[in-house]
């Protein structure tokens, strides 16, 4: 009798999701254009050349040494494209303002009023529909966070303004900016000394983030077993990755030698129709 | 006229202009095809099947993910579950998502990716969680109730007895919860094979444009690993908290670290990017710290109380 039921609500499932979900057409999508935010200035050419080659394969960290070095030399002119740079990006660009902060320490003390801004200006309402997904609230707030640990490193340095900032960063309106920035006091030369005015700061309820450990991954708990977490005990192996030391481009090749060879699909048009 | 579009952002800032060139070799892409399980009939239409080293477009974007997540252990040869995330992370998604095709889709705005038909999995997870967690509280309701027990006979005896009969009690609960669990998602499970052999219930989809032009490339592999944990049974379980940068109150967080849910394997593969990913740079890695920060402090209803170093 109960395996009936079971059976039949299983149905009705199979129904309902069939009803719900019905196999979709595959959507199209184009690129636009968009515009570079760098001013066209001394100062941001450096600045561009130094964000490039931060996460540029060719540039190995003494040639990155030396390009820091040119920014800090040139921080008079590079502080102003930042600022300028900054206030051209758009919000969705999460990349390149993480990137512009990121840089900015590089420049010294000079760019404590440009981290203090950016950490403190107003974080706009979220965005984003599914703030589980993809949430914009989320992203100024990773954005900020670096401002936080660039503060820090300028404070350690002995950068005038970078704690007193940090210390603003106290009453900022995201925890996460709030418990950052209390971790970072702490965590300075002399931080233990400031333990209490920095609680006192905090609000009432958050006042136990004093005691937020800053520690290494592997001191973390790890996952028990991901053995236990497969969908199916069989799984999907297939071979190993290709060994990638070979990867690299081949100018030699053309383009359609690298293309993807599946279910014998043939190439689509960009933005077209579909077709295969 | 296409469904949707994108502007591609700075792609030295994202990651992408460092991950182009390697992942531009045919061993690779034959293999991430395969592997993590690529629908070729979606990938078409301008999302990059055609021009598939050209990180402008989602698919080079991609595999720019794929790699980082299959490459970034020093010796990325060793995948073994008795390893750390960072060795074995890429072979967790490719053991779950065998049944789950990879699409590209135009979306419906705010998410970076969705996974479907993986509700009867995360439902026997979630029971057999809540029926753990429940023996255990009653095995500590137990231990007090026999801490306080009388020391005098025949009082203690009895009392005892009582208390094996609490321990039992609790323990054939949570035994036949469980197997309640076990027993529907079979038959869920039948219900949505059947589903999807009609119609085309379970895959995981990449959103245009917040996967493909709103995550740089270490959340993008991350959130890869984020809806494999899913498919591996665990949903959110709870409401992001008060303090949280996401809407407080809405669902999609979980209660702990210890939960070892999505957003635990998010932040520990970041974080275990950030502390000894290879083949990489200093800054790509500084913004998985920055990544990994954000998800333990704004993703947990209990605080981890850590952070990372």
């Amino acid at each position: 009798m109960i395996l009936t039921i079971l059976v039949i609500l299983s149905v009705v499932i199979a129904t309902l999701l069939l009803l719900r979900s019905r196999r979709q057409s595959a959507d199209t999508v184009q690129g636009v254009a968009s515009v570079s935010p760098f001013p066209a200035t001394p100062g941001g050419s450096i600045l561009r050349r130094y964000v490039s080659a931060i996460s540029d394969p060719g540039v190995n960290e003494t040639q990155l040494a030396t390009l820091g070095q040119k920014l800090a030399d040139a921080a008079a002119e590079v502080v102003p494209a930042l600022i300028e740079t900054w206030r051209a990006t758009p919000g969705q660009e999460t990349g390149l303002r993480w990137a512009l902060v990121y840089s900015a320490p590089i420049t010294g003390p000079s760019a404590v009023p440009f981290l203090r801004e950016v950490v403190l200006s107003p974080v706009l309402p979220e965005r984003s529909s599914d703030p589980h997904g993809y949430s914009t609230k989320a992203w100024d707030s990773i954005v900020r966070s670096r401002a936080v640990d660039g503060l820090e490193s300028l404070a350690v340095a002995g950068a005038p303004g970078a704690e007193s900032a940090l210390l603003e960063c106290l009453s900022h309106e995201l925890f996460s900016i709030r418990a950052l920035s209390a971790i970072a006091l702490l965590n300075l030369p002399g931080g233990g000394e400031r333990r209490e005015q920095v609680q006192r700061a905090l609000p009432q309820v958050e006042r136990s983030v004093v005691d937020i450990q800053r520690v290494r991954v592997s001191v973390v708990p790890q996952v028990r077993d991901p053995r236990k977490h497969l969908a199916s005990v069989i799984g999907h192996r297939v071979l190993s990755p290709p060994d990638p030391s070979d990867g690299r481009v081949d100018p030699q090749r053309t383009k359609s030698a690298y293309g993807v060879r599946r279910r014998g699909m043939h190439p689509p048009t960009i933005s077209g129709g579909r077709n295969g | 006229m296409a469904d949707c579009t994108y502007s591609v952002p700075d792609k030295d800032a994202s990651g992408d202009n460092f991950y182009a060139p390697v992942i531009c070799y045919q061993p690779f892409i034959d293999w991430a095809w395969s592997a993590f399980n690529f629908d070729g009939d979606y990938w078409g239409d301008g999302w990059g099947f055609d021009d598939c080293c050209n990180t402008d477009k989602p698919l080079a974007r991609t595999f720019n993910a794929l790699w980082l997540l299959s490459y970034s252990a020093d010796d990325w040869q060793n995948d073994s579950y008795d390893s750390n995330i960072l060795h074995w992370g890429h072979r967790y998604v490719t053991d779950n998502i065998g049944g789950y095709p990879l699409r590209p889709g135009c979306g419906p705005g705010g998410k970076n990716a969705t996974t479907y038909g993986a509700g009867c999995t995360e439902y026997r997870e979630t029971v057999k969680y809540d029926c753990t967690n429940y023996r255990d509280d009653g095995y500590s309701a137990c231990d007090r109730w026999d801490s306080n027990c009388c020391d005098w006979w025949p009082c203690s005896w009895g009392c005892k007895l009582i208390t094996w009969f609490c321990v039992a009690w609790y323990w054939v609960s949570a035994l036949v919860c469980t197997a309640w669990g076990y027993v529907a998602s079979f038959f869920c499970t039948i219900g949505n094979e059947i589903a999807n052999a009609v119609g085309d219930t379970k895959h995981i989809n990449l959103w245009n444009t917040e996967y493909f032009y709103g995550l740089t490339v270490p959340p993008r592999a991350s959130c890869i690993l984020h809806e494999c944990r899913h498919i591996g049974g665990k949903a959110h379980n709870a409401d992001f908290p008060s303090w949280s940068n996401r809407t407080p109150g809405s669902s999609g967080a979980d209660t702990s670290w210890d939960y070892e849910g999505a957003w635990m394997y998010d932040a520990l593969y970041l974080w275990w990017f950030y502390d000894s990913g290879a083949r990489t740079t200093s800054a790509i890695r500084g913004l998985a710290k920055d990544a990994a920060n954000d998800i333990i402090l704004n993703c947990f209803t209990t605080l981890p109380g850590f952070t990372v170093l």
